[in-house]
This record gives structure tokens, sequence and C-alpha cells, in this order.
């Protein structure tokens, strides 16, 4: 098993308050892809996270910490595995309002609302933007700019 | 510069679509059909004051003034342009990359707009796209004008 040059291994902590479930981690690399599992079932996300596994050596730990985007990633040094071999944290999803897909989870839409100006939250359709999945959010967007050209071309043929 | 559509002029033939996904692999613009009587292509409007960049953690995502740029190997594919995208016109699927129209930069017209078989997308600055649509809508208005005064001669 690999670990420091010391022999000690490189032990994952997440810290549950950060963490906002999204998909940096499970996407970064395809080893840490099969190693960080994300499902998405009903309303809810599950990220399984391994405590230790052989890849992670300096270079992936190093990635994991710094692709977090709210630094929820951590690796702490042990001598041995400890007792369990992975921990799961999961997070609720908001629902598209207009076909009920969830879309993003609470939180990650917490970290964007917080990093956008007033404005830009409250542009868009009528209900925010914000309440859609992106389908939906093309859906209205193309329904806004025909409408328009639609009335004109409804006028009877002469 | 930007894309600019002329929604009067797209027929909903897709072919920046497929121009976009020769030169990217997957296309960037979407054009779907609202009501049978309008299509509508979305891709990134390049906004001023950008979500996708706002949120983006890694700087993978950038504005430079009327541009929003992308730099695929800063990217983690963490997914929060594609939910801060109030347009809905960022994608990421499990397999790829994000996809997101570049305006492709080593270009000097992207492929999309010269594949336009009517015309319908515009690439220029807001000033150049507006004359376009203007003259268009001008000529529109001559034309239906001019057939108006042909049926009052009889």
């Amino acid at each position: 098993m690999k670990g420091t040059e010391e022999g000690l291994l490189r032990i994952l902590a997440v810290d549950e308050d950060e963490c906002i479930g999204c998909r940096a981690c499970s996407n970064l690399w395809p080893e840490i892809s099969a190693a960080v599992g994300l499902s998405d079932r009903g309303a809810k996300r599950t990220i399984r996270f391994p405590r230790s596994i052989e890849e992670f050596e300096a270079r992936i730990a190093e990635g994991l910490v710094e692709a977090c985007p709210t630094g929820a990633i951590s690796f702490g040094l042990a001598d041995e595995l400890p007792g369990e071999e992975s921990f799961a944290l999961t997070f609720e999803m908001v629902r598209c309002r207009i076909c009920g897909r969830p879309f993003a989870t609470k939180k990650e839409m917490e970290y964007i609302r917080d990093r956008l100006p007033e404005p830009v939250q409250a542009r868009g359709s009528a209900a925010s933007w914000m309440d859609l999945c992106t389908g939906c959010r093309q859906d209205v967007g193309r329904n806004a700019a025909a409408r328009g050209l639609i009335v004109a071309r409804s006028w009877p043929r002469r | 510069m930007e894309i600019y559509v002329d929604l009067e002029r797209c027929i909903f033939c897709r072919a920046c679509e497929v121009a976009c996904e020769r030169v990217h692999g997957t296309s960037r613009i979407s054009v779907e059909a609202v009501k049978d009587r309008a299509s509508v292509p979305v891709a990134c409007h390049h906004c001023e004051a950008a979500p996708c960049a706002l949120v983006c953690p890694s700087g993978a995502l950038t504005q430079e003034e009327a541009e929003v740029g992308f730099e695929a190997g800063k990217c983690t594919r963490c997914g929060l342009c594609v939910v801060a995208c109030p347009f809905g016109a960022v994608d990421l699927d499990p397999a790829s990359m994000v996809q997101k129209c570049d305006l492709c930069p080593d270009r000097e017209v992207p492929p999309c707009v010269l594949t336009c078989p009517a015309e319908a997308l515009i690439f220029g600055d807001r000033f150049e796209a507006t004359e376009v649509l203007r003259r268009r809508a001008a000529s529109r208005i001559a034309q239906s004008y001019a057939a108006s005064i042909g049926r009052e001669r009889g």
C-alpha cells in the first residue's frame, strides 16, 4: 500500500458543514471517480468517500484538497487503516419548479446565491431561474424569445 | 464579439449544432422548436456579470470584457457553473468536460455562423448585430408596404 515515505497512510477527512455536495472530487480524475462514489436517488445525493485507498499518493491528495471549492477535504496521517473503509454524506436536492426533477443540492444553490449580485438572481423567468433545472431554464428562455414571433406568425393568412 | 440570433430567419435545420459538434466533439448550441411556429438556438450569452464565472472556484471560467472564456486545464468539473447559468447554456455530462461556447478564439468566424444557411446567426459586437437586424426589419416593412400598395392598385 502506498503512503508517505515514512510508511504512514493518508487518511481522508471531509468537513460535513463545509461540503456542498458538488461533483469536484468525484469528477477530478478517473481513478478518483472510481473511489469517490456519487449517486443521485430521488431528491437525495449521496457521496461515498473512502478513508484511505492505495491511490492516495501525494499528487492525488493534493489534487483533491485543491479541487474542493469549499476547503472541506483534508488529509491526516495514520499508521494503520481506520475501522471503517468508507463513509457517506447525504445531501438534500432542490426540485425544478416546472418539471420536478432534482437538479442540484440545496447547499450548491446556497453557495451560488452567496456569490451572485441580487439583480442577477432575479433575472430571467417570472419565478427565479434559480428554482428551475437547466432544461426548463432553456425552455422558459426560448418561449420568451419566440413569443412575439409566434403572435406575428399566427395571423390568419390573407 | 458575440453570436447574435435573428429569430425571424432561423429555420430549425440544426446545421449550427452539426458544425459545432464537428469542431468540439459535442455541440454547445442547441436549437428547439417553439409551438411549431418558431425555433430558437440557445448558446452561451457571454453575460456581462457572468454567474458561471462568478461561481467558478478554480478560475477555469473567466470574464474578459464581453466574453466568457473557458480554460479546460483548470476545470475540476465540479458542475457549479451548470447550475449557475440562468439560461441553461452550460453542459457537463459525467464523461466529459464542461461544454460551453468559447466563440472559437482560434478562428476568424465560428463555424456555426459560417454554416448557418439562413444567415440567422450574426457574429459581431452588439452595434454590428443591431445594424444588421435593423436593416432586415426595415426591409421587411418596406416589402409589406410595397405589397399593400400593389393590392390597393389591384
